[in-house]
């Protein structure tokens, strides 16, 4: 009950009727009231006209015969009729002749009626003028035309604005008790049209909460009652129960297919794991040793994909095997029929040993295998260490790429057939020398058919151009650079297909020599050690013996003022590491020690060369070289370490 | 480094081998000062085969030369190679030091 009160249609209502009922009131009254004003204004002035006319006919003889008396009589019998407030009679002369006033007639009355009042109504052919004083209706009736006098009746209209208020009132009760009966029954009707929809509402916000897991047992109430009506409010009713019921299904499915994918994916999840492990991931100290540099790296599109990769060191005949293989298609079939692929090279290669005989083996065992023809594209490479020299075979594999200092060339091609199609085949093989600071670079399509959203191909043009940047680099570097640009060109769009890439470098043994680090202690004797090492590494990298003569000399005074004033003896373990750096003609050299903030750059005033011999204060003399000797000199206090960075170009 | 000496007259030559270092010098100092303390004022330091020179050696050769001046001594450095004798210039020390191509010559600067 309450809650219909407080309902926002049963307000909405009240207030319409309300506002229905007092335009209704108002003007009901008013037509009344005025209706009935002139209706009861018309009826006094006829009933005063005729009291007029009767004394005035009866009055003639009266007055002709001067018998006021009389006069005085007769209207005083008049006054007593309902509505009638005065008479009095006049002579032709204006003279009263009787009245009924007492005691006397006001002058204001008289005033009134011949100066300020105007005629509302007057009757030409009995010469009646009517005329309006405040409550009062005044009606002046001639006597004999009016050559006698004039009778003048006044009517009391006080009475009938009683009469008409009354009437109102009464008016207004019955409006009211018809408002209160049409309230009544706007509150039962609303009542019943608004029930259900309250039902509905509270229903509907149930919903909007409900998890959908089982029925919320309210529409059991309202399909017994609401949604049976044969109504608007009825159908809507059935669709929230349709909606709820299609929902609670929906979800159950929902939740079955989400368990059974998660089962799928973490099966899938595993075969990653599974096919991730049956590639390398061994380190190759045999490759390192003889100055090669090898980096590989996989990422499949899905879970599981065809693409691999392979390699071993064949330490008896010194030779490295190197392999990348991508089979037709993507996901399970593809990961499956890669296995089998990789399996197979991997028992070719314990008989045989040229890439040519190794893949003419494992081809025929494929094609005994597939049945659902699969293929398989492969490149194989072989790298003698003895010669550097590097045999491979390319059996449908787009080609790999040569990265010489200068160029970035793709292999000649070996006219090789896919894998797992002819049984037959016989492949042939190229042989290249690998020079010092030459890559080769093996990619799947992956790579070059990775596309953007405008459906763009990285291509190959984007993939040359990008070598040709790195040639100086790692494999590893070189790699990863790669992928971050592949990746960063597909503007996170999903990988289409997926990418392998393995890359191998004959590094010049020059370079390994471009940076060496060695620690000193504080001994003065170290500084021999510290020439021989620099010694060493200014002649494995070709840099004359004036240059270097100079540059060790510098070393020594920063190394033996450190040892000389640096340290005390308090320190736990003294330590200096010295690390040299030679790249494009610049020599860097950083010495860090772990003495207290010892600055010599600042503690040693710049020699002054020019002063004579006697005067000459020969302490500063070795900061004063490291300063005219090299080109930069800095120092800095880190992590409680002395830092002091060199550089000098040659 | 290997020192080693010979004399002709009254002058004695010093010859060098090898490095002069913050290690070495201190020897060399050492044996420079008894030379002068037993009254060898006429010095030659033959250099040709002094491949390095850090300032702990240059603080040997000025410290020679300020015990010879107040003993009215005289030193000459022989055969100095171009890279020492950068070294030589970088410090400062080349107005100081009398330099001679060669050994005879060296010995002809003195009178």
């Amino acid at each position: 009950m309450a809650k219909i009160k407080q309902s926002k249609l049963f307000k909405k209502t009240l207030l319409i009727i309300i506002a229905l009922f007092a335009l209704i009131s108002v003007v009901t009254c008013f037509f009344s009231g005025t209706i009935l004003y002139k209706y009861l204004t018309d009826e006094y002035i006829s009933k005063g006209t005729t009291i007029a006319q009767t004394i005035s006919n009866t009055a003639v003889d009266i007055i002709l015969n001067q018998d006021h008396s009389t006069v005085q009589a007769t209207i005083d019998q008049f006054l007593e009729i309902d509505g009638v407030s005065y008479l009095y009679v006049i002579d032709a002369n204006n003279e009263i002749l009787s009245h009924t006033f007492s005691p006397y007639i006001p002058n204001r009355l008289i005033n009134k009626i011949q100066i300020e009042s105007t005629i509302i109504k007057k009757q030409k052919s009995t010469q009646v003028a009517i005329r309006r004083i405040d409550n009062t209706i005044d009606i002046e009736h001639p006597i004999l035309l009016g050559k006698i006098g004039y009778v003048h009746v006044g009517m009391n209209l006080s009475i009938i604005i009683e009469q008409i208020k009354k009437e109102i009132l009464k008016l207004i009760g019955i409006i009211f008790i018809i408002f209160l009966m049409s309230v009544y029954i706007a509150f039962i009707l609303i009542k019943q049209i608004s029930k259900p929809l309250i039902d509905l509402t509270s229903y509907s916000k149930l919903l909007a909460n409900h998890d959908f897991e089982k029925p919320l047992g309210f529409q059991d109430k309202l399909a017994s009652t609401i949604k049976n009506q044969n109504d608007e409010i009825g159908t809507l009713a059935g669709a929230f129960i349709k909606l709820e019921l299609t929902l609670i299904d929906y979800i159950k499915n929902l939740k079955e297919t989400t368990k059974i994918n998660q089962k799928i994916q973490s099966e899938l999840n595993i075969a990653h794991a599974i096919q991730m492990s049956m590639l390398p991931t061994a380190s190759l100290p045999e490759l390192k040793n003889n100055d090669y540099a090898f980096a590989s790296f996989i990422k499949p599109a899905k879970e599981v994909g065809g693409d691999f990769y392979d390699y071993y060191f064949d330490k008896e005949n010194e030779k490295f095997h190197f392999i990348l293989g991508d089979v037709a298609g993507k996901g399970v079939p593809a990961a499956l029929f890669m296995a089998i692929t990789l399996t197979l090279i991997r028992t070719a290669n314990k008989t045989e040993s040229s890439p040519s005989k190794i893949l003419n083996f494992a081809n025929k065992l494929v094609c005994e295998n597939n049945e659902s023809t699969l293929f398989v594209t492969a490149y194989y490479g072989v790298l003698d260490i003895k010669t550097n020299k590097l045999t491979y075979v390319l059996a449908g594999h787009n080609p790999p790429y040569h990265i010489t200092k200068n160029d970035v060339i793709p292999l000649a091609l070996t006219d090789g057939m896919v894998l797992g199609i002819d049984e037959t085949f016989k492949y042939s093989e190229k042989t290249i020398q690998l020079l010092d600071d030459s890559q080769v670079f093996i990619f799947t399509d992956g790579v070059t058919e990775a596309h953007n959203k405008n459906r763009k191909l990285y291509g190959e043009e984007k993939l040359e151009s990008n070598l040709k940047k790195l040639a100086s680099k790692l494999p590893k570097t070189l790699i990863d650079t790669i992928y971050n640009s592949v990746e960063k060109f597909a503007e996170g769009r999903s990988q289409f297909d997926d990418i392998t890439m393995i890359s191998l470098k004959k590094i010049d043994p020059l370079n390994k020599f471009r940076t060496i680090k060695f620690d000193l202690t504080n001994d003065k004797k170290e500084i021999t050690k510290l020439q021989q090492k620099s010694e060493l590494f200014f002649e494995k990298n070709r840099i004359s013996n004036r240059q270097s003569m100079k540059y060790i000399i510098v070393l020594e005074e920063i190394v033996s003022n450190i040892i000389l004033y640096g340290f005390t003896e308090t320190t736990a373990t003294p330590k200096i590491s010295i690390k040299l750096s030679f790249k494009n003609k610049k020599i860097e050299t950083w010495v860090t020690d772990n003495s207290h903030y010892f600055n010599p750059f600042k503690d040693f005033d710049i020699e002054d060369i020019n002063v004579p011999l006697d005067e000459k204060n020969i302490g500063g003399l070795g900061i004063h070289l490291v300063k005219t000797i090299m080109d930069h000199y800095d120092y800095s206090y880190l992590n409680e370490k002395n830092i002091i960075y060199i550089s000098k170009t040659i | 480094m290997e020192i080693s000496y010979s004399k002709q007259e009254d002058i004695l030559i010093i010859n060098l081998n090898g490095s002069l270092d913050t290690v070495t010098s201190n020897l060399l100092q050492k044996k420079i000062g008894k030379i002068i303390d037993a009254g060898n004022l006429k010095l030659i330091i033959y250099c040709a085969h002094l491949n390095y020179i850090s300032s702990s050696g240059l603080r040997v050769f000025l410290m020679t030369l300020k015990r010879l001046k107040p003993l009215h001594g005289q030193l000459v450095l022989v055969g100095m190679t171009e890279s020492i004798k950068e070294i030589f210039n970088i410090s400062g020390f080349n107005p100081l030091f009398k330099f001679s191509l060669d050994l005879q010559s060296g010995l002809n600067s003195f009178n």
